[in-house]
Parts: structure tokens; C-alpha cells; sequence
């Protein structure tokens, strides 16, 4: 594992010096973030909005999966990890340091392509019936439990196509979180993970490519998250939630969501809790996610300093609409989660209270 | 006059040692001796050293570019051993590094890696088979594909294009291969799919899908046909070239006689010239498999990276190196999991290794070494 390790880290350091070597100019502070593909273009855009406003500070940005970013924060070898995922209890026993942070807003949704079924259409779909599709048990779309939730509309007798995730990704993480969720047979026999054992169908890199591969090929499903939703004015199916209301995803039902978990007493104040299904109300979507942050708290307290400053800045001023919704994800409400993010960065650096003042 | 006869005598044997080092055959008083009789030590000695600041001159001159020559020499010969050392030491870490790295799934698997079917990080379950078979489906389509194709158009060059064609068309063959594979997966992608899921594929279903299931299947556009067919495109100038090589090498006689005997142009080609190379060609496709084997970025976005056995020509499948490009990064966070990848990997790389080997042996012997330029594989 070490060999590993040193050379996931000397990957690491490559990116980050083949970042840095753009940059000739002295600089006071150098932060690098890594990980998540899906939080990398609001990464971005904070980055170099960041950078203009505070000079002296450079921060470099790369796009290389949660994991990598999760087992990277942990040793040190970059300042901060991006992912989609909170941390499992497996993950935080393995890394003890690390805390982990919300920083925006994200889901997962289904898109299709039924020939036959205009885009218009609102397609609804629940848990059970979503997990026999992935599993194979399901193989057309005009099958009677597909047809049983959508009476109003008229599926053609084609084969089903599914497609999905073939790299590791916090997409597939929330997406197989609602399905095992909501249905036991893929509680029991795939389970919620980043790159799961897939029973049928086929697999792409990114989501770019789930996209591309859903549009080209007729009776095919997948899932994207609302960026690519937004990106390609895809139209997604409406999922069933807790309450048996069908939702669709978007900036508004995945922020109520999120309202719905802050404002629940034992939701825990670290995080490690999905948001999806669990929730209570009418326009909650049911397979929304946070998007983190893995810091370690082993950081040097100047470097600390800094990555407690850009923090603070990305959950106020970094929300504002041109930056989330822009690139595809919905800003944290900030009210509820005010008491709950005071505390996780006095972790980062005890004894001196952050004063988090207003949101975007 | 004797100590001057004795250093005449010695500037003779310094000259030799310049020109031929060690293989002086004169009787080379070694310098060490040379040193301890500039001390004194020896009483024998004592005669000779009437003259001792002419001699001892000569010594330093004779130490110094004895000394310096050795240096040089040495440095040279240094240099060249870490040069060629490095190699050496280059393949040993890496086979090193991924015996040790793949360790932990070696001694938990065992051998039963390479036949289990069920690759399940969820549950801490991994076996090669799934993705072994992939990758011989792969290779397997790309070579069908593309060994007739490469020995036709190299018999076409050699025997019948015209001259103007066959420069351009040889050049054409180099370019091709120097060609990234993401070139060419992209190129699957915006061609090879759509031409699959919307006239080849439906064709094969409604034909011979009728009678063998082998032949049916949904018509994805994306799978082991066209991973296999777009990785034979990648193998054909491989193939091809060095094909050409062998056939420009059947002797002249050979053909000429076989004109003689009243053969046409048709059977000596094919009677004659195609069974003289057919140990050339037999190298050629191994090299050509040594290709296709570990191809990754083509397959990776045109397989459809599923980790089933594919059963039909038209299913999708998964490969090892296209599985480590996906996962590995991944795979990291969990050392068991990081295992597995790492000894896939190995699998890979003793494969390749063992038909790279020989193929290279192959024509080597029965080419007469004659075609070590164009044996240099992808």
C-alpha cells in the first residue's frame, strides 16, 4: 500500500506543479484542491474568483475522483479533497483526521430516451421499480409496473438500455444510495458505492459520456447530476419520496431538501448522513446530496489559516447564484446551517471562533 | 649506462601500456613496485637508483597517464553500464513493485484469481476472469479483422500497385500507426458506433442472429465489435508493414524460377511467395496481438465497460486495462481492492511480455534477424 500511496502522492504533486508552473509570479500562500469530478467547474470558478480578490494567495485546482481526493487530504499531500460523498464509517475510521465540510449543493437524476414519448412528458418512477430496471429484472419499457406508476402515458415495447457510471464516481454514490434506500433486493445484492458491481448494462467514463451514450441510444436510462440537467436541458424522470410525492430535481426541491435534513434534530452535526430519501415534505427531493470538503486538522496552523479563511469565504460569498447555480449546483441555505458549520470549523482550529455572517 | 638502457626500455613498455593497456605482453613491472622502489625498500634495487630525479620524472609521467587513461576509461565504461543497468533495474522495480503491491490478493486469491468470475469490492470478492475474457474477445475480433486485410494489402503493394502507389500508400501505413489511440476511439465513437447500432448490428441480428444467438443481441452500437474492430484498424498498419518487410525479402531466384516453371503471376504469388513469409506474418500477428492486448483508450470508450462475459457479438464486456484506466484511482483508498487492480495489471504485463517475447523470437530466427528495424511493435 505505501508504494501506492507515495505514488498516488507523486500524482498529486505533478498536478500541482504542472499547475503551479503557469505561475511565475512570488506568491504568500499556495493551496491545492483535488478530487471530485462533479465539484470541479464550481471549483473553478471559485478558485479564480478567489484568487482576484485575495492577491498573494494561489490556489490549483485539479479533477482526479473522490477517492483520490479523500485518501490525499488525509496524508497531506494536498491541502484540501473534494467529494461527493460524505465519509462512511469504514472511511472514517481509516482516516481519523479528516473533517469534512458542505460546500454546495447537488443531486442525482434520471434521464432517458424512449422513442415514442415526447420530452415533455413527465415520466414518474419510484425506488423498486428504478432498482429492477438496473438490475435487469425489468427489460422493457412498456412492462406493467413501469406503466402501473405512469398510467397517463404510452410506452413503447423496446428493450431498456441501461447505462451507467464505469469510473468511480459520487454520482453513482447517490444515485445507488436512493436505490438501496428504497429497494431491498438492491439493499441485499449491490448496495450503495462509488463504482459498484453493475448486474447489466453498459458503462461510460464521466458524465459527459452518460449523457452522449443516453441521447444516442434509443430506450436507454441513466443519471446525471443537475449541471449536466441544466447543461443540455435534459428532461429527467419525477422520483417518488418519502411522502409519496413525485419530484423532479432541481435548484429549488434539492434546497428543500437540504432545509428539510438541517432543520432535523438528529441530523448529525459532522455530516456523516445522506440526505437522500430520509425526508419529510412536499417538494423534497429525494435524491439530493451534499458536496465536501475533506480537510485534515493535522494542516500547519498557518496553511490552517488559510484554508479556514477560503472556507469561509466559498460557504458566504462563494453561494451566490453566478458561481453554484451557474455551474450546476444549488447554494447551502445558510441559516440552518450556520450553528452546524461554526462548529466543524472551530474543529479545524480550536479556540478561535469564526464569525460566519451572512450567506449568499 | 644501465639505468639509461633500463628507462629506454621502460619508455617502450609505457608506450604499449598507451596503445594496448592490459594486453602488453612485455613483462610490465607493475607501478606499485615501481612506488615501493622509489622508497627504497628493496636493496636489489639500489643500483638502479643512481639517477633517481631523471626516473623519477619518468614515473610521474608514466603514473599520470597511466592514471588518467584508467580514469577516462573507467568513466566511460561507468557510464555506459548505468545506461544499460538502468534498464535492467528500470524492469525489475516495475515487476518488482507490482509483485509486492498485488501481494495482498496473490496470497488471499491465489490461483483461483485468474478463474473467478465475480469482481465485488463491495464484498471484498476479486477475480480476473471476467476481464481476461474481455480482453481475448477484444484481441481476438482485432485480429480477425485485421490480419486478412493486412495481408492483402501488403501483397498488393509488394506485387501488383503501381510504383507511384506504393510510397504513398507505405507512408500512409507508418502515419497510421504513429496515430494516438484516442484519436481513434473518438473516431469510433462519432462513426464506428452509429454504423453498428443503426445498419451492421441489426443486419447481423436479422441474418444470422436468426439462426445462432451468438449473432443477436440489442444493438448498442457500443461493445466488443466495435472496441474489436476500431483496435484492428490500430493493428492493420503494424501487421501490414512488417509483412511487406518479409515479402520484399523472398529471394529473387525463388520467384523468378517459379516464373520459369510456367507459374502466372496470380499462383506464384500464392503459391510461392505468400507460403515463403508465413513464418514472417506468424510474428507479425503476435506482435499484432502484443498490440491489441493492451490497448486501453479505444477500448475504454467503445466497449461499454461492463463486467460481464459477453455471450453474443454485440454485448458489451470489459477489458483489463481499460478497467485499471476506469477504477484504479479509485481503487486506491482500499488496500485489498488496490491489490487486485495491481495484480490484473501484472497479468497484463506478464501476457504481453511472454507474446512480445515471442513474437521478437520468432522473427528473429526465422527472418535471420534481417528485420530488427521493423520488429519494434506499438
Amino acid at each position: 500500500m505505501n508504494i501506492v500511496k507515495v505514488t498516488a502522492g507523486f500524482a498529486a504533486a505533478l498536478a500541482v506543479v504542472s499547475v503551479l508552473s503557469g505561475v511565475g509570479t512570488a506568491r504568500a500562500t499556495d493551496l491545492t484542491i483535488s478530487g471530485s469530478t462533479m465539484l470541479f467547474p464550481l471549483e473553478q470558478v471559485w478558485a479564480n474568483a478567489y484568487m482576484k480578490s485575495h492577491p498573494g494567495v494561489h490556489i490549483s485546482v485539479a479533477s482526479t475522483g473522490s477517492g483520490f481526493g479523500i485518501s490525499n487530504a488525509a496524508n497531506g499531500n494536498i491541502t484540501i479533497g473534494a467529494s461527493d460523498a460524505y465519509l462512511t464509517k469504514d472511511l472514517r475510521k481509516r482516516y481519523g483526521s479528516l473533517a469534512s465540510i458542505p460546500v454546495a449543493f447537488d443531486d442525482t437524476q434520471v434521464i432517458y430516451n424512449i422513442p415514442g414519448v415526447h420530452k415533455s412528458q413527465l415520466i414518474r418512477m419510484d425506488g423498486p421499480t428504478l432498482a429492477r430496471i438496473f438490475m435487469g429484472k425489468i427489460r422493457f419499457w412498456d412492462d406493467k409496473a413501469i406503466r402501473a406508476i405512469n398510467p397517463h402515458v404510452r410506452f413503447p415495447h423496446r428493450r431498456i438500455k441501461v447505462i451507467h457510471r464505469a469510473d468511480a464516481s459520487g454520482t453513482t454514490f447517490v444515485f445507488t444510495d436512493y436505490l438501496s434506500q428504497t429497494s431491498k433486493e438492491w439493499y441485499e445484492e449491490i448496495g450503495r458505492d462509488l463504482s459498484p458491481s453493475w448486474p447489466v448494462g453498459s458503462g461510460y467514463n464521466g458524465s459527459d459520456a452518460v449523457v452522449a451514450a443516453v441521447m444516442a441510444t434509443p430506450g436507454a436510462i441513466g443519471y446525471v447530476g443537475l449541471g449536466w440537467i441544466n447543461e443540455y436541458h435534459l428532461s429527467s424522470m419525477a422520483l417518488k419520496n418519502l411522502d409519496g410525492y413525485y419530484v423532479v430535481g432541481s435548484v429549488k426541491t434539492i434546497r428543500n431538501a437540504g432545509f428539510a435534513a438541517l432543520h432535523d434534530p438528529t441530523f448529525p452535526d459532522d455530516f456523516n448522513r445522506t440526505i437522500v430519501w430520509n425526508l419529510h415534505g412536499k417538494d423534497v427531493y429525494p435524491d439530493a446530496n451534499f458536496e465536501f470538503w475533506m480537510v485534515s486538522t493535522d494542516l500547519p496552523h498557518s496553511t490552517m489559516k488559510e484554508v479556514k479563511k477560503m472556507l469561509v469565504w466559498a460557504l458566504t460569498k462563494g453561494q451566490q447564484e453566478k458561481y453554484t447555480v451557474k455551474t450546476g449546483f444549488a447554494p447551502l441555505p445558510f441559516a440552518p446551517l450556520k450553528p452546524r458549520l461554526n462548529k466543524i470549523l472551530n474543529r479545524l482550529l480550536p479556540g478561535n471562533t469564526m464569525k460566519i455572517e451572512t450567506g449568499g | 649506462m644501465e639505468p639509461d638502457m633500463r628507462a629506454q626500455g621502460e619508455t617502450g613498455e609505457a608506450g604499449q601500456v598507451l596503445v594496448s593497456g592490459k594486453e602488453s605482453h612485455f613483462p610490465v613491472v607493475p607501478p606499485r613496485i615501481l612506488l615501493t622502489d622509489q622508497e627504497g625498500t628493496y636493496g636489489a634495487s639500489e643500483g638502479e637508483s643512481l639517477n633517481p630525479e631523471g626516473e623519477s620524472i619518468l614515473k610521474d609521467l608514466r603514473e599520470t597517464s597511466q592514471v588518467r587513461i584508467h580514469r577516462s576509461e573507467r568513466l566511460f565504461q561507468g557510464t555506459l553500464r548505468i545506461g544499460g543497468l538502468f534498464v535492467l533495474a528500470l524492469f525489475a522495480t516495475v515487476l518488482g513493485v507490482s509483485i509486492v503491491e498485488a501481494w495482498p490478493s496473490i496470497e488471499k486469491f491465489g490461483w483461483s484469481f485468474l478463474w473467478t468470475s465475480t469482481w465485488n469490492p463491495h464484498r471484498q470478492i476479486f477475480g480476473a476472469w471476467t476481464y481476461i475474457v474481455g480482453t481475448f474477445w477484444v484481441t481476438g475480433i482485432a485480429l480477425l479483422f485485421a490480419i486478412p486485410i493486412a495481408i492483402l494489402s501488403s501483397l498488393f503493394l509488394s506485387d501488383y500497385s503501381p510504383k507511384w502507389l506504393v510510397g504513398g500508400v507505405s507512408t500512409l501505413m507508418e502515419m497510421l500507426a504513429g496515430i494516438p489511440s484516442i484519436v481513434f476511439g473518438a473516431f469510433g465513437i462519432i462513426f464506428m458506433v452509429p454504423l453498428l447500432r443503426d445498419h451492421v448490428e441489426p443486419f447481423l441480428s436479422d441474418t444470422l442472429g436468426k439462426h445462432w444467438d451468438f449473432f443477436n443481441g440489442d444493438s448498442m452500437g457500443y461493445g466488443i465489435l466495435a472496441a474489436g474492430l476500431v483496435v484492428g484498424i490500430m493493428v492493420i498498419p503494424l501487421v501490414a508493414t512488417v509483412t511487406r518487410d518479409s515479402l520484399v525479402m523472398v529471394p529473387r531466384e525463388t520467384v523468378e524460377a517459379a516464373y520459369a516453371l510456367g507459374s502466372t503471376k496470380a499462383e506464384t504469388v500464392f503459391f510461392v511467395k505468400l507460403p515463403a513469409v508465413v513464418p514472417g506474418i506468424t510474428g507479425a500477428v503476435i506482435l499484432g496481438f502484443g498490440r491489441a492486448i493492451g490497448e486501453t483508450m479505444a477500448v475504454l470508450l467503445l466497449i461499454g465497460n461492463q463486467a460481464s462475459i459477453p455471450t453474443s457479438i454485440q454485448d458489451v464486456g470489459y477489458t483489463i486495462s481499460s478497467l485499471l484506466a476506469n477504477t484504479f484511482t479509485y481503487a486506491v483508498i482500499d488496500p485489498l481492492y488496490a491489490a487486485a487492480e495491481i495484480e490484473l495489471g501484472l497479468i497484463l504485463l506478464v501476457i504481453s511480455l511472454v507474446v512480445n517475447t515471442l513474437g521478437r523470437e520468432l522473427l528473429m530466427k526465422l527472418m535471420g534477424g534481417r528485420l530488427a528495424g521493423s520488429v519494434g511493435g506499438g
